[in-house]
């Protein structure tokens, strides 16, 4: 740990945004400021820890149905984001869930997703949130063939089944609705993915950025153990 | 036999220190995760943690399909809609129709719904739109515990 913390400074990727706190509101659909892991590589699954923060969006009520979330995903039919029709599952948090706000005062709840062809799409909320400022524990793994469950701290909250074998990709970041969105910086720390030998983790040791719109910005050092989302 | 019973002080002493220790960390910030190992444990909720059969009373059934129909997208119509338990609605969708904090007994409404449907979260691909949809609701609370939309 203390090695990764002091280590040199191997990726400083700065995508800065002229546009930066004078944003207007404009829906994007689902946009992304996520890092990501795409090496080539199958993986069993993936994890990472991300405290909570404040998010915010316009867009939330009905008939929109926006939101802004912090996620881990994880491809389950080992291909990549390129894919024409990726399956995926993914666990994080959220601000907005089918044109509600949860009765929590940050109105944000866990949630986990999914997507594959056989049982389609499907969303669950959790109704539950913990305080702003503590960490926690984001996980997705396969743990039979094609069944992806997904973790809470370390607690089984839900299975995805009938995906493929393997990730081939792992992201973690922000998906969004509307440019207007708000986030306070959020740290992604201790990146891990699975070997499909069930069930070894290892520390991510390099990875690239994607952002569809310069609103959010990233910032990644030392290694990707520890990520902040701007 | 007085070593033993100083022994047994000094243990008893030591645990109230311990619990009066223990005590303050509990009632501070909770501590963060220490970093992952090589293995990760893993449990699944214990029926105490789970939300259980309450036995009403329950949102009334316009209300459930009020709530389903806003889920849509556009003007729907409504397939169905049942009450019932976590584990007959899993029966009814082919997976589990909760997140695992809500135990098998628990009182649902299941609807099902024809109409247009945008799913809320997303990773790449195509945005999907649907022309049919499900909706878990608690029946007790109102909250929608779950959406989708089956191929």
């Amino acid at each position: 740990m203390k090695r990764i913390v002091t280590g040199a400074v191997l990726v400083v990727l700065l995508v800065l945004s002229a546009a930066a706190g004078t944003a207007q509101a404009a829906s994007c659909g689902n946009c992304y400021a996520r890092g990501y892991i795409n090496t080539g590589s199958s993986y069993g699954g993936g994890y990472v820890q991300m405290a909570i923060r404040q998010l915010t969006t316009p867009d939330w009520p009905n008939p929109v149905q926006g939101h802004i979330n912090q996620t881990i995903w994880v491809t389950t039919d080992n291909t990549t984001r390129f894919s024409l029709n990726p399956y995926w599952a993914e666990i994080g948090y959220t601000y907005g869930y089918h044109g509600t706000l949860s009765s929590d005062s940050t109105g944000m709840t866990y949630y986990w997703a999914r997507w594959n062809p056989v049982n389609g799409y499907a969303d669950f909320s959790l109704g539950r949130i913990d305080a702003i400022g503590t960490i926690h524990e984001f996980e997705v793994q396969q743990v039979f063939n094609g069944e992806y469950d997904v973790y809470l701290d370390s607690v089984n909250v839900g299975s995805d089944v009938n995906g493929g074998n393997w990730t081939l990709e792992v992201d973690t970041g922000l998906e969004y609705t509307d440019t207007a969105g708000t986030i306070q910086q959020t740290n992604f720390d201790f990146h891990q993915t699975r070997s499909t030998a069930c069930c070894a983790w290892s520390f991510w040791s390099t990875g690239a950025t994607q952002n569809d719109f310069p609103v959010f910005t990233w910032v990644w050092t030392t290694l990707w153990n520890h990520a902040n989302n701007h | 036999m007085p070593k033993i019973l100083l022994a047994c002080g000094a243990f008893a002493v030591g645990g109230l220190l311990a619990f009066g220790l223990g005590g303050g960390v509990l009632a501070g910030p909770p501590l963060p995760p220490p970093p992952p190992g090589p293995a990760h444990p893993h449990r699944t909720p214990s029926p105490v943690e789970q939300d259980h059969a309450t036995g009403g009373p329950f949102l009334s059934v316009d209300r459930a399909a009020q709530a389903a129909l806003a889920v849509g997208t556009g003007v729907g119509v409504l397939a169905s809609t049942q009450l019932q338990t976590v584990q007959q609605a899993t029966a009814v969708l082919g997976f589990r129709a909760a997140n695992n904090y809500v135990g098998d007994d628990r009182e649902v409404w299941l609807v099902l719904v024809d109409g247009p449907y945008k799913p809320g979260f997303g990773f790449a691909g195509p945005a999907r739109q649907f022309d049919r949809y499900w909706v878990v609701l608690d029946a007790t609370t109102g909250q929608i515990l779950g959406t989708g939309s089956r191929p």
